[in-house]
């Protein structure tokens, strides 16, 4: 699997493209800043999110116990998986008891993470997801670019092509109302004939036992009150503590997302209704390895808002599939190298630790301060190449020794005076490969003071 | 005599020069124009010849421990017990969370001590000097660490009162015309050794940062980091953009003339 | 699958025993000169339209008018149960429901599925109208989650507009697989 930095050069070479997906998210930051800037109580609003999902990450156990307590008494089944392969056998063996084939599914990042989708189709039940960006990258085989908006990396033209393909729509229509309601149509019938409806959780109450789902488009519900079996995954970091803490995350969600002041619908389930039944499945996948984590386990506290996608000025100009994560941008940087420190070692690199991101991010996640500790600890465990190894505790070396680093800098600098053909060379000198090298001045400042102003 | 000026408040102060190792290297006149600077705003200023580095690249590149012994030495280069001053902003964060060595007293004391030049001026010298003509349109860069890390001037994230230290000084040179690129606080691309290992991504960051600057009609770009600045110049020589660099101690020494 | 449920519990006392603390907060919102001006102005930036009324004979004339045009138009007294076959609701042109408390910091609505009919009925339909009584209006989304209680009933939702999507190149749609047009009556009794 190539690293962020070969996908990133190769979204970058489509320079026109790569300047239109970065205008757009750019847009969505700034809808974020106007609508942060209406409430003069913003920056209270983030810290009083902060505070109470650090409370309830301390105290996880307490209010899981207790959210199942609720639910269970409200009617609702709750199941535990340790990870994403029980995660997915419960949601199976759910649906084979009662005969389902159909499935449809709202925007989930969990099930994702579990590759669920996939799963379900090796054992012949199909899943439609119905979120509309969702639909179309289910349609084109890829994964969504974008927790938020998952087909962001798509222009009209591309969703145009897919539905002409897949929905029969007129060849060449790129106009997005036209195929948003065709769109409709075809996903009508999916809601109507569907069995049972999957769904995330963005907030799971302690209090009452109730879980929140938002969407823009109304199809959590229509998927949910239709079919005879809901079945919502949560990571175990959604649960918080009150109903009344809906009120701070509710405020914040949107905004940071869109710049809305919230979604169409934010849903409150309780209980089935009668003659229906409601699942809630509450995941770990190495959630409790990065709790466990003091350096990383605030991570946890993300409300999966992708503010911090927005603002990162490398994810606008390399784009979520660049993250080759499930998660990507920013955040995704630090919670992938838990899942597998192997496969995800370059992401904490793919960051100029501008730290944009932590203050966009809703419930204040210090993440440039995490993506720096992530360099670290993948460095120490020899996640790093062994030219780098070297390299860096030979800078380290020549550092420490004033003499040798002013030897190596006057060599430096006359070699760029009279054998530039060595230093500025594009093949193994990366620097130059778009950029002059800077003018190599005849002295250091070492030597000008030592020649005006030394005692 | 070409450029009287006025002190608010008549300082009289021993600094530590910080010259970080690219200034030292590639932009000595930075140090030059940060040395002259201090001392024309009544600082006694002196400079340890045995210093090298901050440690940074080693640091963000995931090696803070191959660091180690650079640290040491820079505790022993500034253990005078002086402010410490350094025209870079990224350089002034990384000693302030970072440095430690084997001298943990000394290590604790810089990390008090030291400062970023216009966060010296503004906020221990305390003086807003008036400053000669300057005329020329000047983009503004702002550097991210010396921004979000100490708080040099206000973030476009954070709904917070607008403020700049850096600008504060700046708005005294007359004639200078500051101007800021659309995106206020957008990152160059530079990043450390991120310029190298995300080549593709720094460049196109640092020609997007320019393409605003250029679009605004300025003719110098200014900041708190020269490696920021180093970076963008690289660019704008590769591709004879109509612009060109100036780091803000060089333009507030020249104005003090 | 209690192994895993112990599982995940004792990892998650392990990873969190240092820390626990009681916590509390208070935070009150942003409020509004005029709150109702406020609510109507969330709802049409969501796409919706407001009509201010002093009772409810608009609402009635307008179920008239929808019915007289010859849609299938629903009007749902609180309490009332739909019952009807799915398809019958994947017809109706035209809810009207009674809703709850009303935010004016988002132009959002509490609808209670006591208020209904059936769960379905605020998503299937074409035009969603909501009739919210003025003194129901609060500032924000704090004074409303501490006005109204979410068990009260199995199954409730903020609605603050119509359905809407701009996942086709940010190209703001209105109108995706919900309803396509959002109606509040705002009654001043």
């Amino acid at each position: 699997m190539a690293e962020h930095s070969h996908n990133a050069a190769a979204f970058i070479a489509d320079e026109a493209r790569t300047n239109w997906h970065d205008e757009t998210l750019w847009m969505v930051r700034a809808k974020r800043d106007k609508a942060a800037l209406q409430l003069p109580e913003w920056e209270q609003l983030r810290q009083t999110a902060s505070a109470i999902k650090e409370h309830t990450l301390n105290n996880l156990d307490t209010y899981l116990i207790a959210f199942e307590k609720k639910a269970l008494a409200n009617g609702v089944h709750i199941h535990w998986a340790y990870n994403s392969e029980e995660h997915n056998s419960i949601v199976y063996a759910l649906l084979q008891k009662s005969g389902v084939t159909k499935v449809v599914k709202s925007k989930s990042m969990l099930t994702e993470e579990c590759n669920l989708n996939e799963y379900l189709l090796h054992k012949g039940i199909q899943v439609t997801d119905t979120d509309l960006g969702e639909r179309i990258v289910q349609l084109r085989n890829e994964a969504p670019s974008h927790i938020v908006l998952p087909a962001i990396h798509l222009k009209k033209e591309d969703v145009s092509d897919t539905f002409h393909q897949h929905l029969h729509t007129e060849k060449g229509n790129t106009d997005a109302l036209y195929l948003t309601r065709q769109a409709r149509v075809h996903l009508r019938n999916h809601f109507y004939e569907s069995e049972a409806a999957l769904t995330g959780v963005n907030f799971a109450v302690a209090e009452t036992g109730s879980i929140v789902v938002c969407t823009n488009e109304g199809n959590a519900d229509l998927g949910v009150h239709t079919a005879k079996i809901h079945i919502a995954s949560m990571g175990i970091e959604k649960v918080i503590p009150e109903a009344k803490d809906l009120g701070v995350f509710l405020r914040l969600l949107a905004r940071s997302a869109t710049g809305q002041a919230v979604t169409t619908y934010s849903s409150h389930f309780n209980s089935p209704m009668p003659g229906r039944e409601m699942h809630v499945i509450i995941l770990n996948n190495k959630r409790t390895e990065q709790l466990a984590n003091p350096d990383f386990s605030n991570s946890l506290k993300c409300i999966r808002c992708a503010a911090c996608f927005n603002t990162c000025p490398v994810y606008r100009r390399s784009g979520g599939h660049s993250y080759h994560t499930v998660i990507a941008g920013p955040i995704g940087s630090i919670l992938a190298p838990n899942l597998d420190k192997k496969a995800n070692a370059d992401l904490p690199f793919a960051s100029t630790l501008c730290g944009s991101c932590s203050n966009v991010c809703p419930v204040k996640i210090d993440i440039h301060i995490q993506l720096w500790k992530w360099r670290q600890v993948l460095m120490k465990e020899g996640y790093g190449t062994l030219p780098k190894k070297i390299s860096m505790k030979g800078m380290g070396w020549i550092l420490s020794h004033p003499r040798l680093y002013r030897f190596a800098g006057t060599v430096a600098r006359w070699m760029m005076r009279n054998m530039p053909f060595v230093i500025n060379n594009k093949r193994w000198n990366i620097w130059y490969r778009q950029r002059n090298m800077p003018a190599p001045p005849a002295q250091s400042f070492k030597q000008w003071h030592q020649k005006n102003h030394s005692k | 005599m070409p450029g009287v000026w006025w002190f608010c408040k008549l300082c009289y102060m021993k600094v530590q020069l910080f010259i970080p190792c690219y200034i030292d290297q590639f932009y000595p006149k930075v140090g030059i124009a940060t040395y002259e600077l201090l001392q024309k705003l009544g600082c006694e200023v002196s400079y340890h010849a045995n210093q090298t580095c901050c440690g940074q690249p080693m640091a963000n590149a995931g090696f803070n421990e191959a660091a180690a012994a650079c640290n040491n030495n820079f505790i022993q280069c500034f253990s005078a017990g002086h402010y410490i001053v350094c025209p870079s902003g990224s350089c002034t964060l990384h000693i302030k969370e970072h440095l430690t060595g084997t001298d943990t007293k000394n290590a604790a004391n810089i990390r008090s001590a030291i400062f970023e030049l216009t966060e010296f001026i503004t906020d221990i010298l305390k003086l807003t000097p008036s400053f000669a003509s300057f005329p020329h349109k000047v983009g503004f860069h702002s550097s991210c660490h010396g921004q979000r890390g100490l708080g040099l001037s206000s973030m476009s994230e954070l709904m917070m009162p607008s403020f700049s230290k850096p600008e504060a000084l700046l708005k005294n040179i007359q004639h200078l015309e500051l101007i800021y690129p659309a995106r206020k606080d957008e990152c160059c691309g530079f990043g450390g050794t991120f310029c190298i290992t995300e080549e593709a991504v720094s460049v196109k960051m640092g020609k997007d940062r320019l393409q605003e600057h250029i679009d605004n009609g300025v003719t110098i770009i200014t900041g708190n980091d020269m490696s920021c600045l180093m970076h963008l110049e690289g660019i704008i020589l590769r591709n004879n953009y109509p612009l060109r660099v100036m780091h803000i101690a060089e333009i507030l020494n020249q104005a003090l003339n | 699958m209690n192994m895993a449920r112990d599982k995940i519990l004792d990892e998650i006392k392990t990873a969190t025993s240092s820390n626990r603390q009681a916590f509390t907060y208070h935070i009150s919102g942003i409020s509004y000169a005029d709150k109702t001006r406020t609510f109507i102005q969330g709802v049409e930036a969501n796409g919706g339209s407001v009509f201010q009324t002093k009772d409810k004979t608009a609402i009635e004339n307008f179920i008239h008018a929808e019915r007289d045009a010859g849609k299938n138009i629903q009007y749902i007294t609180s309490g009332q149960k739909l019952d009807c076959a799915l398809e019958t609701l994947y017809h109706i042109d035209t809810a009207v429901i009674t809703g709850g408390i009303a935010v004016a910091e988002n132009g959002a609505v509490w609808v209670s599925e006591k208020d209904m009919g059936h769960r379905l009925l605020p998503f299937t339909c074409k035009q969603l109208v909501l009739i919210v009584e003025e003194k129901n209006i609060v500032h924000n989304l704090h004074e409303a989650y501490a006005a109204i209680n979410i068990t009260d009933t199995n199954y409730g939702v903020f609605i603050a507009g119509p359905s809407k999507t701009a996942d086709i190149e940010q190209s703001l749609v209105i109108g995706a697989h919900g309803p396509l047009n959002h109606f509040v009556f705002i009654i001043n009794l």
